[in-house]
């Protein structure tokens, strides 16, 4: 038993806890965009009256299994004369980053992979690097329906770079820092000092501006499939496609759980007693999963916007909205 | 202003009051619904009432049924009568226009309620009936040949074509009857 507790004390020292962390993350974001595969089908069947998937184990269960068996034995194609590289870099550099971001959240007290202060930047930073996966998927591809979807996903996912950046604002004027473990804990106590109440239209810009950031719908323009065909995925098959995909269904996630981790307080039970101590990631996932559910909810009740009316509602909506409610939360801090 | 995002609020109701609803899938191969009467399924045929007359071949638009017809003296009156040996339906040319059953003087040949008709090799559509199989690859003859059909060019390939002649002119030339298979240009109406 003592040998045990001293391996697991050596597992905890730094460079071996940042591996093991690194690869448990990995493995976190693949396996919850196989998942979440499957979940979008299900609550897309359940609110068409259908089923969804229910052939493949018990209730469907096992689809994502199926899914992934069925896509790494499938061929992978590409156009003739498309750039080899970068269209094979270009899932490479769309999964990467958003699997990246996901070392900084804290799922638990003291569980987090990487506690650095500068959190909550290195997400804005390392997010923002997805608009050049698209540019290269929709420029690798030498395909003009390509090409024309990822450019649409370039100034989407840059116009909504500028609200969602300055909707944390608030939060990091809150907390006076920008690690996340620090907004966790600052939002402690119960529900009422979460973020969300006093930063209700940052939230609701956070949120918006996340939809458009991990192109879902009604923000998919990037794959219009009925302007454009399919958008800057259409010449991936196979296992390339399926990065696209997972790095489409993780960053979903991610939004997720930084919204959760922002202004829904994160790990913290919504009422001081309900503490799980360091189950608290419960509560995470708990949060984290209506978040999703909620995206999920109106990906399949709303229709697709067109690009003026997106344009429009980033530029001239969301971000006065953000810069006008960063001058109130000062004021506020200023007078309480 | 009051009534932005009411049609996105009441839109997404909708679809939440969904989530609880019963669900109206029907589990298909768990569950198959009853047929309606006169249901066009799958054809069939009863062999022992067929009488080979060809009518049916004849009037199939697409060329889904071939006989394999011989003469066979029953009643010992020696007059030979029409018999099939080989009748070969290919479910995979049939459009269910139950012309077919329409034509047929003895009602030998029916719908089921049979549907699923599925193959992993388009061939195994062809069904057999009577003691001797159809070869169901030998295709009749093109639409295009429609005009000559009464002389040799309607004919397909070597033997069958022969065969057909053979069993055209059957009812003048009594003296043999024909072995094989029978294809000719059918639904034409003007070689008969």
């Amino acid at each position: 038993m003592g040998q045990v507790v001293e391996f697991l004390n050596v597992l905890n020292q730094e460079p071996w806890r940042f591996i093991i962390g690194a690869f448990a993350v990995l493995n976190l974001v693949l396996g919850s965009s196989a998942v979440l595969v499957m979940a979008e089908r299900k609550v897309a069947g359940y609110f068409q009256l259908r089923f969804g998937p229910n052939r493949v184990g018990p209730r469907g269960l096992l689809q994502p299994l199926a899914d992934v068996i069925k896509l790494l034995t499938k061929e992978n194609t590409a156009p003739g004369r498309a750039d080899m590289w970068i269209f094979l870099a270009a899932p490479i550099a769309m999964l990467l980053p958003v699997a990246v971001v996901w070392m900084v959240i804290p799922f638990a007290p003291e569980t987090v992979v990487a506690n650095i202060n500068v959190a909550i930047l290195f997400f804005v930073a390392i997010t923002s690097v997805g608009a050049l996966g698209v540019i290269m998927a929709g420029y690798g591809s030498r395909s003009n329906f390509s090409l024309l979807g990822a450019l649409r996903g370039a100034a989407q996912m840059i116009s909504y770079e500028v609200p969602l950046i300055l909707s944390l604002l608030g939060v990091v004027m809150l907390t006076g820092s920008l690690s996340l473990v620090d907004v966790v804990n600052a939002q402690g106590g119960g529900f009422w000092n979460w973020y969300l109440l006093p930063q209700l239209p940052m939230f609701i810009t956070f949120y918006i501006a996340g939809l458009a950031e991990t192109k879902r719908v009604p923000f998919d323009l990037p794959e219009g499939e009925s302007e454009i065909v399919g958008g800057y995925m259409i010449e991936y098959s196979g296992m390339t496609w399926a990065l696209i995909q997972a790095a489409e269904f993780a960053g979903m996630a991610l939004m997720s759980a930084m919204t959760t981790t922002l202004f829904l307080g994160g790990w913290q039970p919504p009422i001081a007693f309900l503490d799980l101590g360091q189950f608290n990631w419960i509560w995470f996932a708990i949060k984290t999963s209506v978040v999703i559910f909620t995206f999920q909810w109106i990906r399949w009740s709303i229709p697709r916007l067109r690009m003026d009316q997106l344009m429009d509602l980033g530029w001239k909506v969301l971000t006065p909205l953000t810069i006008v409610w960063l001058v109130v939360t000062a004021g506020a801090m200023l007078v309480f | 202003m009051p009534q932005v995002g009411q049609g996105i609020l009441k839109g997404m109701s909708i679809t939440l009051r969904n989530l609880f609803k019963p669900k109206i899938t029907r589990q298909y191969p768990e569950f198959k619904r009853d047929l309606p009467d006169r249901t066009r399924g799958m054809l069939t045929v009863d062999m022992d009432r067929c009488i080979a007359c060809l009518q049916c071949m004849r009037v199939c638009p697409d060329h889904c049924i071939s006989i394999d017809q011989t003469k066979r003296d029953f009643d010992g009156s020696g007059k030979p009568k029409p018999f099939a040996v080989g009748f070969v339906i290919d479910d995979s040319r049939c459009m269910y226009c139950s012309l077919c059953v329409e034509v047929c003087p003895v009602n030998c040949i029916y719908h089921t309620e049979e549907f699923e008709a599925q193959a992993y090799n388009r061939l195994e559509l062809a069904r057999q009936f009577g003691e001797r199989p159809v070869d169901p690859t030998l295709d009749p003859q093109p639409p295009k040949n429609k005009k000559a059909a009464t002389g040799k060019a309607a004919r397909g390939k070597g033997a069958t074509g022969k065969a057909a002649e053979d069993t055209e002119v059957g009812g003048e030339k009594p003296k043999r009857a024909p072995k094989k298979a029978v294809r000719e240009a059918t639904g034409n109406g003007e070689g008969s």
